[in-house]
């Protein structure tokens, strides 16, 4: 016994050292990739781009399902971006609430009839609107099939190049599309999908597309999901995108070639997490065709979205990302360690499976490793103290690198009170925001192994009460 | 753990310090804002001798005067304004960017080179010439060759040439946005010399604002062999309301390629309904969608075309033609299109 937990112990502290390297490489990967943005004015590039036809058109989609709270302030945040040739695509995905209402009466909308090329299959389309204060705003009424089904009843329905997907919840930055198109179309179509940062808006005050973020947010959960946003997009996913090694960009605010996304079949409906999918779908598409496209994440362009208050709702947002990735991984297996597949199959791949697929469950073992071995007197509580200060001071580490590098790519700067409130919940991540995220986590692996795939009911609180309340 | 202690001291002091640092800047750059704009205006528009006293005492009181001059740069057209700008700029702001261009970080050297640019400044050509040589960066390359474009349009073609390879068809529009009418005819003129990339991207752009000269210069591109060149070019006419030869432009409505058919109902699209029914007649029936959806759509535009879509939709045996007329139909009906 005491021989297989001497084993154990080295499996263990191999993972851990791994995740701890692969952690640290992202962080500098991504200093680096930032740096040269320190004190770099954007607003020539910006102005340059916004009444210039050299960007190419773009469709928005948004899908809805009874996003009723919030789907004004979306659709006029849309409405307000600076962007020369943009059209916003509204799908109606069987809404029971009055989401389609409320559009139809503020924009002014009525029904028309268009021939939809249908490039990839989507449930019936009932009826589709136009607003006739906005021609470039439409609303496709379909019949309820999930968001990725109406993703893709948005794809058949759009008229240009390129399409970006949003959430009904979601408001982008007046700059975002911008900032997210540059590189695509300054790549020469070389990238073919593009994913903005995310923020939380929960405590924003936004007004017809115009808005406010708070200093710091009041409610810890609300606060560490702030934190945790900020960590995956401005240090994991940039490090991971210069190496083309990405294999999630958000739902919430990413643009894709239109070509390229229907001949990789489009988003898949049978899957939970659709925006994963679609972009391992583009990956294995673009070996297959030997292609030298790539797909990227960008610094800078701001999307803000509600982020969970509860933890109930929290749970069930981190069972189905969970759930997502894991759905994809399987369904991707063949790719896993395949020297066709390149870097996507031989580093993203692995890294996708045993740092962020297996993390819950190899964290469990190391628990249970911890008390099986604390009773057979193998372990030293110091070595346990010494371990658990190491992963406080790196927690702590890796945030402050965050905010650092956020500060860089916003020129924005956190105050005091709000780094002191950042650095206090870090402190405390460990012993309650960690296990919480593990348990969830190691649910969604047995609803995984069990065929549960269940999305769970989102409940949105809005951005504008006025607005969203008319 | 004294380390983690020190560390997030330090992290404290580094966020205090920027945040002051960014407040005070904002302050003082306010503060000489508000008090000089008007002698700054003085200068700028009724050409006012400059005052000394405007120049600045601090690095944030030197921010302060380009950011004003940015902003008239950007928003006023004024050639008055622009020399006055150009003259400050050459005066007092020489030094400084010299030194800037020779910085270290690529952010400051770009954002030097976006200020020549803006502030048209002559007094370093040297400089520019001798960056452009070899330019550090790919964004660097194209900045300068945007310099070019404003103070040294003799020598931009010259150095787009020798540049052009490393430009995305992106940047090649960013710059011919741009273009004099005399850099304009020397692209013209050596329009062959530009590759591919180039070469669609100026045709985009000869679209934008067509001059008689453009047209005849985008007719003459119709006989490449090169389709993408013809179906751009066809584009680029459709921008603008110049038909010179009408016979040539309708040849590609027997085109193979549905792209030139397309192209050839929009070039149609600001004619009287009476001259081109018969061309929509014929568009509204082809195999491909947008085809007959644009046929739709511009004959959808006036009373008489929808007239006849009127009459499509009650005569025709074409399913597909009168599926679109109806869809038309409806959009004006609903007063959309």
């Amino acid at each position: 016994m005491q021989q297989t937990l001497s084993v154990i112990g080295i499996i263990l502290s191999i993972y851990m050292s791994i995740v701890v390297v692969s952690y640290a490489w992202m962080l500098v990967t991504a200093f680096f990739s930032l740096r040269r943005f320190i004190g770099l004015e954007k607003e020539d590039m910006n102005r340059r781009n916004q009444g210039m036809d050299a960007l190419k058109p773009v469709s928005i989609i948004v899908p809805a399902y009874n996003e009723s709270s919030g789907v004004l302030s979306s659709v006029h945040s849309l409405l307000n971006l600076n962007y020369a040739m943009v059209e916003i695509i509204v799908v109606n995905d069987g809404s029971t609430d009055d989401t389609q209402e409320k559009l139809i009466e503020e924009f002014d909308m009525i029904p028309i009839f268009e021939a939809i090329r249908i490039q990839i299959p989507s449930n019936e389309i009932k009826q589709l609107f136009q607003s006739r204060i906005h021609p470039n705003l439409y609303v496709i009424e379909k019949v309820n099939g999930g968001k990725a089904d109406a993703l893709n009843a948005g794809i058949n329905l759009s008229h240009y190049p390129y399409f970006c997907s949003i959430d009904g919840d979601s408001i982008l930055h007046r700059d975002a599309l911008i900032r997210v198109m540059e590189p695509v179309v300054a790549s020469n179509g070389k990238v073919i999908a593009a994913g903005g940062t995310i923020r939380t808006a929960n405590e924003m005050r936004v007004d017809l597309g115009d808005f406010d973020e708070p200093e710091s947010y009041s409610q810890p959960l609300v606060l560490i999901q702030s934190i945790e946003y900020v960590r995956s997009f401005l240090i994991g996913r940039i490090a991971l995108s210069k190496f083309n090694l990405l294999l999630i960009i958000s739902g919430a605010f990413s643009v894709f070639d239109k070509q390229w996304a229907v001949d990789a079949g489009g988003y898949s409906t049978d899957m939970i997490g659709e925006d994963m999918e679609l972009v391992v779908k583009l990956h294995r598409l673009i070996k297959d065709r030997k292609s030298d496209k790539r797909i990227i994440s960008i610094p800078d362009p701001i999307c803000y979205t509600e982020a969970p208050q509860s933890l109930s709702i929290l749970r069930r947002q981190r069972r189905r990302w969970h759930q997502g990735l894991l759905a994809s991984l399987t369904k991707h297996m063949n790719m896993l360690f395949n020297p066709k597949y390149g870097t996507i199959g031989m580093i993203s791949l692995p890294y996708y499976w045993f740092v962020e697929a297996a993390g819950p469950v190899i964290e469990l073992f190391g628990v249970i490793y911890l008390i099986v071995s604390f009773f057979y007197g193998n372990v030293y509580l110091e070595v346990v103290a010494l371990l658990a200060v190491f992963f406080l001071i790196y927690s702590t580490i890796y945030t402050i690198g965050a905010l650092m590098l956020d500060s860089i790519t916003t020129h924005t700067y956190i105050s005091s009170r709000g780094l002191f409130r950042m650095i206090v919940i870090c402190f405390t991540e460990l012993f309650w925001y960690r296990p919480l995220n593990v348990f969830w986590r190691l649910e969604a692996i047995y609803r995984t192994i069990r065929g549960n795939t269940d999305w769970g009911v989102m409940e949105r609180i809005g951005f504008n009460k006025e607005v969203d309340k008319k | 753990m004294a380390a983690l202690t020190v560390g997030i001291i330090l992290s404290f002091v580094y966020f205090e310090y920027l945040r002051h640092h960014m407040r005070k800047q904002n302050m003082i750059m306010d503060a000489y804002i508000q008090k000089n704009h008007h002698s700054w205006y003085q200068y700028l528009l009724n050409r006012i001798p400059f005052d000394e006293n405007l120049l600045w005492q601090n690095v944030s009181e030197r921010k302060a005067i380009e950011a004003l001059l940015l902003s008239y740069s950007r928003n006023v057209k004024d050639p008055i304004v622009r020399t006055q700008i150009s003259k400050f700029a050459d005066t007092y702001l020489t030094a400084d960017y010299e030194k800037s261009l020779k910085n270290r970080r690529w952010s400051v050297r770009i954002n030097t080179l976006h200020r020549i640019a803006n502030f048209r400044m002559t007094t370093l050509n040297g400089e520019i010439q001798s960056m452009m040589n070899r330019p550090r960066s790919t964004e660097e390359g194209f900045n300068l060759l945007q310099i070019y474009l404003y103070v040294l349009p003799n020598e931009f073609f010259d150095q787009l040439l020798r540049y052009q390879d490393q430009l995305s068809e992106y940047q090649f529009k960013q710059l011919f946005l741009d273009i004099s009418v005399q850099v304009k005819q020397t692209i013209i003129a050596g329009f062959n010399q530009l590759n591919k990339v180039g070469q669609y991207a100026f045709i985009d752009i000869q679209g934008k604002k067509q001059t008689f000269e453009d047209h005849y210069s985008l007719m003459a591109l119709l006989d490449s062999d090169d389709s993408e060149i013809r179906i751009r070019a066809l584009k680029a006419m459709s921008a603008g309301t110049i038909i010179s030869d009408k016979e040539r432009i309708l040849s590609f409505i027997d085109s193979d390629i549905w792209q030139e058919r397309l192209m050839v109902a929009k070039i149609f699209a600001k004619r009287p309904t009476h001259e081109t029914e018969d061309v929509y007649r014929a568009l509204i029936k082809d195999p491909v969608w947008w085809v007959r959806n644009e046929a739709a759509r511009v004959l959808s535009l006036n009373h008489n075309g929808r007239e006849v879509l009127r009459d499509i939709m009650a005569n025709s045996d074409d399913k597909f033609a009168v599926d679109v007329s109806r869809a038309f139909l409806l959009k004006t009906k609903g007063g959309i299109a």
